[in-house]
């Protein structure tokens, strides 16, 4: 049936109404009587028997998983896989079962994600933050967490392609020799190269060189999201490309005019970790920190800020204008605001004057860079740079803005003979006015490198398989600018090279050992002493001493521009905060990962404000039509509470075309209408559709009034009321006598900041990898079958133009009193000595008693065998941790694997445990340490502090489950709090 | 001596104690209606079909052919449970209290009221094992000495429904087969085809009516239904308990136990009301199953079902009272949630429609009767569901609030069930006395002794 | 003196109640040996041929019993054997453990009598003298039997069929071994 027809109209005033008074609530359809909701039922049982589809993709793992397994096991590229070999003899220090951990990196828009890579048998399983390493400390992101399933991807590219059929290396070397004349003779006129943004002092010398080898051929870095506009601001700024740095633990103001500092990207975990410093418990002196966010898109930053206002991207500019104008820079004026936006921004401007040298104003990268240009100008005035903000000479190479405008232009010039991309999509990424599709055919010879025959490499005539950076030596610098040489933790699983290499071949210096080149390099910069230094630097992750230097710069005056007048629709563009620019479209576990603010899998949306979805009358799901100039995507509407009204964002990644089996069909394509590369916001036009899409999320839920899931603290009252206690037959309880009963030594237990959770999803990601969580796809997703062990509700409160978001983290509560422990009929679900609430897979027969009894609905049931899923990324599996079959319920465990294998350690050294020893997935990941484990029963143990926290509260404490996963309290820093 | 006995005689005292042998015995021995018969069990087959083929996909792929989620991971498999069994109860009460209470109208309908709960339960029974995630392992519920030396969790509700369903069936079929017996020897004496003789011959043991047998036979019957009794009040006071150890809310409730047992007996009366009516229409029972009856049946509807309505006025009275807010909540979802209409839907089928049952015309009327009852059935259904879904699908942290929808495989192994019940009752009725003989000729003597007395 | 080629003699009578009177003056003769055939329980008979034997109820008790032991030892032991902490409730949680205990006690309350009634009539026996006897398929229908035993020791073939046809019974008859 078609539900365009039935589409619910929201009322607005009745929204308001509901919102008015302070009251949870978490998406617009719950305002309105469930109305969008029953949609969204109907889209969700369509017909019975379509309950059994599976994934497209089922099939196709199927067949592919067991050669790749076997491929995994060979440990060598050009071998047929079918010549799997156990060992023979096994090498010496290798203990199967005992994992072994080497330090190196994955690169993320060249940036180096500094990692300890736990192997078993020679299998990386799991990745995280480099903890001796100065920019993650140990804690990781989404992205790090997930590149171990990107390795093992089943779809990864695994020979060369000519003209898509398959070919060999020795074919392509025939092919590229002629080539190679070629550029010899002209100089390399006519040869462009591609790549994605690069920090690796490799790659930069290895291009150096054939710079001079082919003196006019050029390289150039094209990435879909970047810092394009960063640099272009920059320049315009200090007279050259210098990277800013923001240190966040040292200010006690932020200002961000749009800027989502705690957002997903290569900064996400330096920026999350310094916040996190300064933030949770009130440190002495120095107050809370305080966060002004004006922005046009709900964000991460936005969510936990202490004020917050949506404006719109003109708006944005007006602001910017405005706080110019306040720190006379010359030729600024201040623009006439709005009183709300004029309140915010004079509070914003009297904090940051107050603590000047403490404060600090960040202008988003994605705003125009004659408005990032103001930033510098103003930091220096309050005297914030070197403090809280300093300047640092790049470690990425700068690039013109619009290396593909360029390149379409040279191609319709007919300038191009040889195109060349490595490790880069652009004809998926190029904003769909260059048509650089159309174009390419022109280009005579072109090559693609890639991990995935995606798009690009359809149009190529060789498509090459690039290693992955977890297969390959290299090398790349941190966003601190520390360098880190990555080394291979697996041979290459397929007949890869690596960017390295390939670059070798077009030298045609030949293809040397793997790491020749890297060798190269280091060789020149370490000198003597070369192998102590090349050894440390591996063994520690990253070279000595190698991070950026701040330098001292003064910005120049700026020629002031005009302000754009606020036009009818303003869109916006942003990469998806799970699968990015679409590089990680064929990564399952980010594909399911609910997005942060609106829980949505598998999927992009239009996100539009309330008022947009008010005067459209449309709903979440309904097919909207957004137009650029002329140029039309479809996708489905989703309603985010506290967007700027005039405001239409678009998610970079879906819509693929090709590359991504997992993602094909999945969402629109937001490439298709970007008007060009440097564009990150447009003027356009929006319109309903006829149709409704179904789209899953993991959380849809309503009001709810007068509940106190999350509670909060202010300055007011900065502790929350002892909770009087219920009259009850139970005898008065306290850790220590519970945990006497059970064990005499440990009584585990969580509590968990929420002052410090900033959503960022890495504690889940984490929990994934560690606990070979399932991926079920989006259709089980849809029927509220998700397998998370660990999920962040997001709430919302107040009205709904403007709310007041919560995060909040909630794994297994490891209940005292566990209501499911009493349901279970055969002991498949029973408490550990040391409390905790254990899961015993094998002896489950199914039941679903304990989750019908939870409280807290925490625990995931395996409908189907959904282990067909995951054939293909058997070797990513943690081999300490059962993969879970069909009919059987599970939970978090709270890693009980790791707890365990700390009792052998200490056992094999015959001593107690250390203080906070064992360490959960989830807590390692984050980078704000919201998230703390351990013995309840060490009075000094970190969770043992946090529990004697004035904000300490435990979740449904009236149920009397007795949890052992409790929280703190979020500081409520509005300043409406305070008086 | 029973009042409904000395108003006015349930029977017709005209007929003879060898009129009453002959007619019952020849339902089995001379089978009438063979063609409404035959039918009937053809379509119950055509279920009995469905439930192989559902159950066959159910246990191929798993319980994720069915509608569940988190948080509504139990539904139709454990509703359809409860609402089975909840009708077998009514056989149990019938005959067992009844005949305590010396209330003669009953051995009119104690025999197909026992076997109607045999299959109920055998329905019920059914489910649970169905619901499993991996029913391969139902085994492991029972106690016996496993390798990992681990027992079955004796505080589990489901582990007290399994011992409580298996004890119910077991002494429903000793109950039934008991009272069946001398019913059997008669069968046997009217035979006269060698096949009949020797399939009663063998059913009835021997039995021969010896006065010591009589005796001790009647020993045996009357504790059996004292047992029964008080059996049948806990089988579904412990289903209930299935709920009310949770703490969610909507189940966490005192009120549970003896709602769900009176709501169990209204289904059930709802249910022999059914069959009674089909069967005295079947095979012309007039005589036997007399208006009498029906009127009793209508009245006894009448009252389990006002005792239920009190269970739901007592519901809202606790949420209420309690001034709990999740209880309020669930209170609201019941009210005006996405489940209104089986909240609804279960005060218009069970208590609007009841209300003609005041009327005597209404009760004596076969088909208005019939209606009721069905309407009965259909109600108690949707409250079963409605106290399951309604609870579940939104309890306490809005963040995992879901919803649920049956699917097709839901309803075919629903439908299946019904087949499941039908088709044996069928044949019962085909195969043995599908009355009570001996205890139809006991009631006719006392109504003609106290003719003779009035006279 | 008993007669051991017959079972005894058979008395067909076509009420209950004339089939009591019979047994009275069966009795008053002295007869001691007797049995009585219905369609249905003749409770008057009972006192008449002086049965009293509760045996059934009494296994009903003690299989009750038993039950419940069985039962509430079983839980005991297996959580004694197993101990282990279910929710942080108590090991043996007697209220919990009840539940078993009372479904148990009933299961076997209910089926010591069943079994022990059939075992103690003797039953299941397909085969008997009586129903040899022409008119007995009637004893199932609408006749009333009364049977003087062979084993009797006033017993007669010739004497005891005279009595018995003073009581003008529809017939009597002499059933064989």
């Amino acid at each position: 049936m078609s539900r365009s027809s039935r589409a619910p109209q929201f009322d607005f005033d009745r929204i308001r109404a509901a919102t008015s008074r302070k009251q949870f609530w978490s998406s617009i359809d719950e305002l309105l009587d469930e109305q969008g909701l029953r949609e969204w039922i109907e889209a969700e049982f369509p017909a019975p028997l379509s309950v059994h589809d599976k994934p497209r993709r089922r099939q196709f793992l199927k067949l592919i998983g067991a050669s790749l397994l076997l491929g995994g096991l060979t440990r060598c590229g050009d071998r047929p896989a079918n010549h799997a070999l156990p060992y023979v003899i096994q090498p010496e220090e290798e203990v199967p079962g005992v994992p072994r951990y080497y330090a190196t990196a994955v690169a993320f828009e060249g940036y180096a994600q500094p990692v300890v890579a736990t192997t078993y048998s020679g299998r990386p399983i799991k990745l995280d933050g480099n903890p001796d390493h100065p920019v993650t400390r140990g804690t990781s992101d989404v992205f790090m967490q997930s590149a171990v399933l990107d390795l093992y991807d089943p779809e990864r590219s695994k020979i060369p392609l000519r003209n898509g059929a398959p070919a060999s290396w020795a074919q392509f070397e025939t092919a590229l020799s002629g080539l190679r004349e070629s550029w010899r003779n002209r100089k390399g006129e006519g040869l462009r190269i591609l790549t994605g943004a690069t920090t690796s002092p490799t790659l930069i010398r290895q291009f150096r060189a054939m710079q001079e080898a082919y003196p006019n051929m050029r390289w150039s870095r094209c990435e879909a999201i970047g810092h394009a506009q960063q640099d272009e601001a920059m320049s315009a700024a200090f007279g050259r490309v210098l990277t800013p740095h923001y240190r966040l633990d040292q200010c006690d103001v932020v200002v961000s005019l749009d800027h989502d500092v705690l957002g997903a990207g290569p900064r996400q975990v330096a920026h999350a970790q310094a916040w996190g410093v300064r933030h949770g418990e009130v440190q002495s002196g120095l107050g809370r920190m305080r966060v002004h966010v004006a922005e046009s898109v709900p964000s991460l930053t936005g969510t936990v800020a202490s004020t917050r206002i949506p404006v719109d991207p003109s708006r944005i500019e007006a602001l910017t204008h405005a706080m110019a104008a306040e720190f006379k820079v010359s030729g600024f004026a201040r623009p006439d605001l709005q009183p709300g936006e004029g309140n915010w921004l004079d509070r914003a401007l009297r904090e940051l004057r107050n603590s000047a040298g403490h404060s600090l104003l960040m202008i988003g990268p994605y705003c125009d860079p004659h408005l990032q240009a103001l930033a510098p100008a103003i930091n220096a005035q309050l005297g914030n740079v070197g403090k809280t903000v300093w300047y640092s000479e790049p470690a990425h190479v700068p690039d013109a803005t619009q290396p593909l405008a360029e390149l379409t232009r040279e191609i319709a010039n007919g300038a191009i003979e040889t195109v060349v991309f490595i490790g880069c999509n652009p004809v998926y990424t190029c904003p769909g006015p260059l048509g650089l599709a159309n174009q390419l055919a022109r280009v005579p010879n072109r090559i693609h490198a890639g991990l995935h025959a995606d798009e690009t490499a359809a149009l190529c005539q060789w498509h090459l398989p690039l290693s992955h950076a977890l297969e390959s030596w290299s090398d790349a610098r941190a966003v601190d600018g520390t360098a880190t040489i990555m080394q291979p933790v697996i041979a290459p699983l397929y007949s890869s090279r690596s960017a390295h290499q390939i670059v070798d071949m077009l030298l045609g210096s030949g293809a040397n050992a793997a790491n020749a080149a890297v060798r190269e390099t280091w060789e020149q910069s370490f000198g003597e002493d070369f192998d102590r230094k090349w050894i440390r630097s591996l063994h520690d992750g990253f070279v000595d001493n190698s991070g950026a230097t701040a330098i001292a710069v003064t910005p120049n005056s700026l020629v002031p521009t005009q302000t754009s007048s606020g036009t009818n629709l303003e869109v916006v563009f942003r990469p998806d905060p799970c699968i990015w620019d679409g590089r990680f479209s064929n990564v399952a576990w980010l594909q399911e990962l609910p997005k942060p603010l609106t829980k949505i899998t598998w999927d992009n949306v239009i996100e539009i404000s309330p008022a947009l979805a008010n005067e459209h009358s449309v709903s979440n799901g309904d097919v909207v039509e957004v137009s650029i100039d002329g140029r039309k995507i479809r996708g489905a509407a989703w309603v985010i509470p506290g967007q700027a009204p005039r405001t239409v964002a678009l998610y970079f990644g879906y819509g693929r075309r090709g590359g991504a089996e997992i993602a094909i069909g999945a969402g629109y394509d937001a490439f298709s209408i970007r008007p060009n590369e440097a564009a990150w916001k447009a003027t356009g036009s929006i319109s309903r559709q006829r149709g409704h899409r179904l789209i899953a999320t993991t959380q849809a839920h309503h009001r709810m009034d007068g509940f106190d899931f999350v509670r909060e603290v202010s300055a007011k009252n900065p502790r929350l009321p002892t909770q009087q206690k219920a009259p009850t037959f139970y005898p008065d309880w306290n850790v220590e006598k519970s945990s006497e009963k059970n064990s005499p030594d440990h009584a585990w237990g969580m509590v968990i900041d929420l002052d410090l959770c900033v959503g960022c999803n890495a504690c889940v990601s984490a929990c994934n990898v560690e606990n070979n969580v399932l991926v079920v796809g989006k259709d089980q997703v849809s029927r509220g079958r998700e397998m998370l062990w660990l999920r962040v509700d997001r709430y919302f409160t107040g009205d709904v133009d403007n709310p007041r978001a919560y995060f909040q983290p909630v794994p297994c509560m490891h209940c005292e009193k566990a209501p499911c422990e009493m349901g279970c009929p055969v002991h498949a679900t029973v408490h550990s000595p040391e409390g905790v609430n254990q899961m015993v897979y094998n002896r489950c027969i199914g039941t679903r008693t304990c989750s019908s009894y939870c409280p807290y609905k925490v625990r995931r049931f395996n409908w189907y065998d959904y282990r067909h899923f995951e054939a293909a990324e058997e070797a990513a599996k943690n081999p300490d941790v059962t993969v879970r079959s069909r009919g059987v319920m599970e939970k978090c465990t709270y890693c009980t694997q790791r707890i365990q294998a700390a009792h052998v350690q200490a056992d094999k050294e015959n001593r107690s445990f250390r203080r906070d020893e064992v360490v959960t997935a989830c807590q390692q990941a984050c980078p704000t340490r919201a998230i703390v484990f351990g013995d309840l029963k060490d009075e000094d143990s970190a969770v043992s502090k946090r529990r004697r926290s004035g904000r300490h509260y435990v979740l449904l404490e009236e149920l009397g489950t007795r949890p052992r996963t409790t929280y703190l309290a979020r500081w409520n820093d509005s300043p409406d709090e305070e008086k | 001596m029973s009042a409904t006995a000395t108003s006015e005689p349930i029977l017709p005292t005209g007929q003879t104690y060898a009129d009453v042998t002959d007619q019952l015995a020849s339902i089995p021995l001379h089978f009438p209606a063979r063609r409404r018969w035959i039918i009937a069990l053809l379509c119950s087959s055509l279920l009995l079909g469905l439930l192989f083929v559902a159950i066959t996909v159910l246990f191929a792929s798993g319980v994720g052919i069915w509608g569940l989620n988190i948080p509504v991971n139990w539904a139709f498999a454990i509703h359809n449970y409860v609402w089975w069994l909840g009708i077998g109860h009514a056989g149990t009460l019938i005959s067992a209290l009844l005949l305590l209470l010396g209330r003669d109208w009953r051995n009119s309908l104690n025999r197909f009221a026992e076997t109607m709960t045999l299959f109920a339960v055998v329905c019920a029974g059914l489910y649970p094992i169905l619901h499993l995630g991996r029913p391969w392992f139902i085994y492991w519920m029972f106690p016996y000495p496993a390798t990992m030396d681990v027992w079955p969790q004796f505080r589990s509700p489901l582990e007290w429904d399994i011992w409580a369903v298996l004890t119910y069936l077991i002494v429903s079929i000793v109950f039934w087969y008991i009272g069946l017996i001398p019913d059997l020897a008669a069968a046997r004496d009217r035979a006269r085809r060698r096949r009949w003789q020797i399939f009663f011959g063998i059913l009835a043991l021997g039995w021969r009516g010896s006065a010591i047998h009589w005796q001790r036979w009647h020993h045996a019957y009357r504790l059996l239904a004292a047992l029964a009794v008080p059996l049948v009040v806990s089988v579904h006071s412990e289903v209930s308990l299935l709920f009310a150890v949770g703490t969610i809310p909507g189940w966490h409730s005192t009120i549970f136990p003896p709602y769900f047992v009176l709501g169990a007996a209204f289904s059930g009366f709802a249910v022999v009301s059914m069959i009674a009516i089909g069967i005295r229409a079947l095979f012309h029972l007039q005589n036997l199953v007399t208006d009498q009856h029906l009127d009793i049946l209508g009245k006894v509807l009448l009252a389990t079902g006002l005792m239920t309505a009190y269970g739901y006025i007592f519901e809202v009275f606790n949420a209420a009272y309690s001034g709990e807010a999740h209880e309020l909540q669930t209170l609201h979802d019941r009210f005006f949630g996405q489940y209104w209409w089986s909240y609804w839907g279960a005060v218009f089928f069970n208590f609007i429609v009841l209300q003609p049952l005041w009327f005597r015309s209404v009760r004596r009327s076969p088909w208005m009767l019939f209606t009721i009852a069905t309407s009965v059935a259909i109600g108690m259904w949707l409250e079963r569901y409605m106290i399951l879904v309604t609870s579940l699908y939104r309890d306490f942290l809005v963040s995992s609030w879901g919803v649920y929808h049956a699917t097709f495989w839901d309803w075919a192994i629903y439908a299946g069930t019904i087949g499941l019940f039908m088709a044996p009752f069928l044949l019962i009725i085909r195969l043995l006395p599908v009355i009570s003989i001996f205890e139809e000729k006991e009631v006719l003597r006392r109504e003609q002794q106290e003719q003779m007395a009035n006279a | 003196m008993p007669d051991s080629d017959y079972y005894g003699l058979l008395a067909e009578f076509d009420t209950p109640e004339r089939l009591v009177g019979a047994a009275e003056r069966a009795r008053g003769a002295g007869y001691r040996a007797l049995d009585s055939f219905t369609p249905f329980p003749v409770y008057e008979i009972f006192p008449v041929l002086n049965l009293r034997d509760r045996r059934v109820l009494w296994l009903g008790l003690f299989g009750g019993i038993f039950g419940f032991l069985l039962a509430l030892g079983l839980q005991l032991f297996t959580n004694f054997d197993y101990p282990i902490n279910v929710g942080g409730r108590p090991l043996y949680a007697l209220s919990a453990f009840m539940v078993v205990c009372f479904e148990l006690t009933v299961l076997f309350a209910a089926l010591t009598p069943a079994v022990g009634m059939l075992a103690l009539n003797g039953l299941p026996r397909l085969n008997h003298p009586i129903f040899a006897a022409r008119n007995f398929h009637r004893a199932s229908r609408d006749r009333f039997f009364l049977c003087v035993l062979a084993s009797d020791d006033k017993f007669d073939a010739k004497d005891t069929r005279r009595f018995l046809e003073d009581m003008e019974p529809i017939s009597v008859e002499l059933v064989e071994c």
